[in-house]
């Protein structure tokens, strides 16, 4: 696995040393300054959340090409020549941050040295993000739509900036979809708060969804950590048995981007135990669904994971 | 201890990992002896483009299909391997080296392709058989499991005495009419389905530790085979069962990577103190023998320098040889040795004398060293046989007819 990261991180470093080199001179000057050429704008974005949100505002004057499709683990996935090859032809790059492209996010970080970039979930206020002890903050902010909100406006004030020839219809299409967004955020608050209180505990196979429950009132256990690359302890997986019978959890989650061996463990424990559990329907944590679904919007993959949740807990 | 010890999941994880390490052990055995320890390493790492291939075919996440994947070309790598050291002027460790690492880079890139094309390629979690989830073993695994184990005892049980053959002499097992190609072919099989039956629980990465480490340390406490395959299958169940244990009890500790530190601790304590074979034991052993030596020259010489006519004379200690640069420190200690074992007295301050015993013992040594300075200008190709013995219990192994020649040349030396 190593060596394929290494590999791709060589190939990338091979193809942006000369270009480079040719700009450190003008500091730069690339990373900075506006769009000429044709359009729409060629973006290339790393997951399928940022994608959805540079669409919805570019509109028409942007095509965005996503790295990681639907059901593809952002923290375990390998950088390949090819990306490096749909990474190098962007017009302007945007990907989420926060160290979410676990072995890719070293590289993104540099090109940005050359490249129009963003790094979105850095667009938002860093009050507000959760850090673990280290002080690495958590990366799944888009499940707390009002700070996903956030992104989209980082998103836009990025397309203004390269593009100011349309800046308005940037700054319209944000409008609406912020709209949309506000919406989205006060039905998910209120969904969440007709499951009864003492059961509203949201078990999933790692740790995505504590934004989520911050913002919606739900309580939040993950088997694996914040990063699916943490494997778990014995301890941790009976902790969560325990658990679960004792507050009688009704339902577990799968991700549609993480394997899901260690909850059917969990479940069986509770299961030798007198306790019936679920597998609740799967759940988008981080990537969406299939292109040209509901759940392959960001909208629609937000909406379905809160519809699931009622329904398996209610 | 709390209650996590006495869980379901504890238990399952623990039956599973105990059940595989005392098979792997088992093999182990074998495997380690038939010098072929690395085959595990190289099922390990080339049963991962199985595992990709059989995910593409099949298109899901069907644990039996992506472990006969894993199955398949794991005994192709190891195919490959002994068909390359075969063809080939390549040494083994070259071939393994060769092997190992191509047949884990097919699986890498594979993976790279599976992860853009597959939708559920990371819910399949192919990742997860690099290092495993002891922490996700299901009740299914440790049935599997638990008929490897089977599988490989009862193999143990029917052909010990082939497995053994092949193990020690397989050119006489051969000569005998036993199928020995046939026979290495079941081991390596074996080895095999119980690397590919563990991946899901312990990973690529680790699985080699679990098939050498509990071997390796069995062989440092016995030189019987069937003692050692006990011992060893008792090493390796007991490291699962352990490791899984203290993964269950401590906070934060995943069970493979802690499988595999208990099983090398347990192979540092073998290998430092097993008596006989343990490297204390070993070097102990070896210092015994020198100080031995020391005190036998040091007799030598004394026996030497005494006026022969009255050989227990006391001979003034400034006199006496100091041999071959020994440091003082050394010769003095000698020396304490000798009067210890009654060979010496030390009738006053800087004064020593040999007694009667020291007397009748440096005469044999004497002898014994005069026959063989013999047994080497005679016979110098036969030398090489009787260095391996006691300098002391040397001549006894000599046949007597060289013997009676021997003795003839010293006492002919003698004359002149």
């Amino acid at each position: 696995m190593r060596g394929a990261v290494l590999l791709g991180a060589a190939l990338l470093a091979g193809c942006i040393q000369p270009i480079d080199e040719a700009h450190s001179r003008s500091d730069h000057a690339s990373a900075h300054k506006t769009y000429e050429g044709s359009y729409p704008i060629k973006a290339t974005a790393t997951v399928g959340m940022v994608a959805d949100i540079v669409r919805k505002i570019g509109g028409d004057r942007v095509v965005v090409d996503c790295l990681m499709g639907p059901g593809v683990d952002p923290h375990r996935y390998k950088t390949t020549p090819g990306d490096v090859r749909r990474l190098r032809d962007a017009d302007v790059i945007f990907f989420s941050g926060l160290h979410l492209e676990g072995k890719m996010s070293e590289v993104l970080h540099r090109l940005g040295a050359y490249k129009p970039t963003l790094a979105v979930a850095e667009a938002i206020d860093p009050s507000r993000l959760f850090r673990e002890e280290e002080g690495a903050p958590d990366p799944h902010v888009w499940f707390d739509v009002s700070l996903w909100r956030q992104a989209a406006e980082g998103v836009s004030a990025k397309l203004c900036e390269f593009d100011p020839p349309h800046a308005a219809e940037y700054r319209a299409n944000l409008a609406a979809y912020v709209l949309k967004m506000d919406e989205l955020h006060r039905y998910a608050k209120t969904t969440m708060a007709e499951i009864p209180k003492e059961r509203r505990v949201l078990v999933t196979a790692h740790d995505a969804f504590r934004y989520f429950g911050n913002a919606y009132g739900i309580e939040v256990r993950g088997i694996q950590g914040i990063s699916t690359d943490d494997e778990a302890g014995v301890k941790h997986v009976n902790d969560l048995v325990s658990f679960l019978i004792e507050r009688k959890v009704k339902a577990v989650f799968v991700e549609t981007s993480v394997s899901d061996r260690n909850l059917r463990a969990v479940l069986q424990g509770c299961e030798a135990r007198g306790w019936k559990v679920e597998l609740g329907p799967e759940l988008y944590s981080d990537a969406l669904g299939d292109d040209g679904t509901e759940e392959g919007t960001y909208l629609g993959m937000v909406r379905h994971n809160v519809d699931a949740i009622a329904k398996a807990l209610r | 201890v709390n209650e996590s010890f006495w869980a379901f999941n504890t238990q399952v994880a623990a039956a599973a990992v105990g059940l595989l390490g005392a098979g792997c052990g088992l093999i182990g055995v074998f495997t380690l002896l038939r010098r072929r320890a690395l085959i595990g390493d190289v099922v390990a790492h080339a049963a991962l483009p199985g595992l990709c291939l059989a995910f593409i075919v099949v298109g899901s996440r069907s644990l039996p299909a992506l472990l006969l994947g894993a199955f398949l070309t794991g005994l192709l790598g190891v195919a490959t391997a002994s068909l390359l050291s075969r063809t080939t002027r390549l040494k083994e460790d070259a071939v393994l080296g060769i092997v190992l690492s191509v047949y884990f880079g097919v699986g890498v890139v594979l993976d790279s392709l599976i992860q853009g094309r597959f939708k559920s390629a990371s819910q399949s979690g192919l990742d997860s058989f690099l290092l495993g989830k002891t922490a996700g073993i299901l009740l299914e695994d440790v049935y599997i499991i638990g008929l490897g184990a089977a599988a490989c005892l009862g193999i143990v049980l029917l052909l010990y005495k082939e497995w053994r053959l092949l193990t020690f002499d397989p050119a006489f097992g051969a000569a005998l009419g036993f199928p020995i190609a046939r026979l290495e072919l079941l081991l390596l099989g074996m080895a095999a389905a119980m690397v590919v039956i563990g991946l899901p629980a312990v990973g690529v990465v680790m699985m080699a530790a679990l098939i050498i480490l509990p071997a390796a340390a069995a062989r440092f406490w016995t030189n019987r085979l069937e003692i050692m395959t006990v011992v060893s299958a008792a090493f390796g169940g007991g490291v699962g069962l352990v490791g899984v244990l203290a993964s269950a009890i401590f906070d934060d500790l995943p069970a493979g990577p802690t499988i595999v530190l208990i099983g090398a601790a347990l192979f540092l304590v073998s290998m430092l103190f097993a008596p006989e074979r343990g490297m204390i034991a070993v070097l102990r052993r070896q210092r015994r023998g020198e100080w031995k030596l020391r005190r036998r020259v040091l007799l030598l010489r004394l026996f030497e320098s005494v006026n022969p006519k009255s050989p227990t004379d006391p001979v003034v200690l400034a006199n006496a040889p100091r041999v071959e640069f020994w440091p003082l420190w050394q010769f003095e200690r000698v020396l304490a040795e000798c009067a210890r074992l009654g060979l010496v007295t030390i009738p006053a301050e800087g004064k020593v004398a040999l007694t009667a015993e020291g007397i009748a013992d440096a005469e044999r040594l004497h002898r014994a060293e005069r026959l063989w300075n013999a047994l080497l200008d005679e016979r110098p190709e036969s030398a090489a046989v009787h260095a391996v013995f006691d300098l002391n219990e040397w001549e006894d192994e000599l046949d007597p007819e060289t013997r009676r020649s021997l003795e003839a040349r010293i006492a002919a030396e003698r004359r002149p």
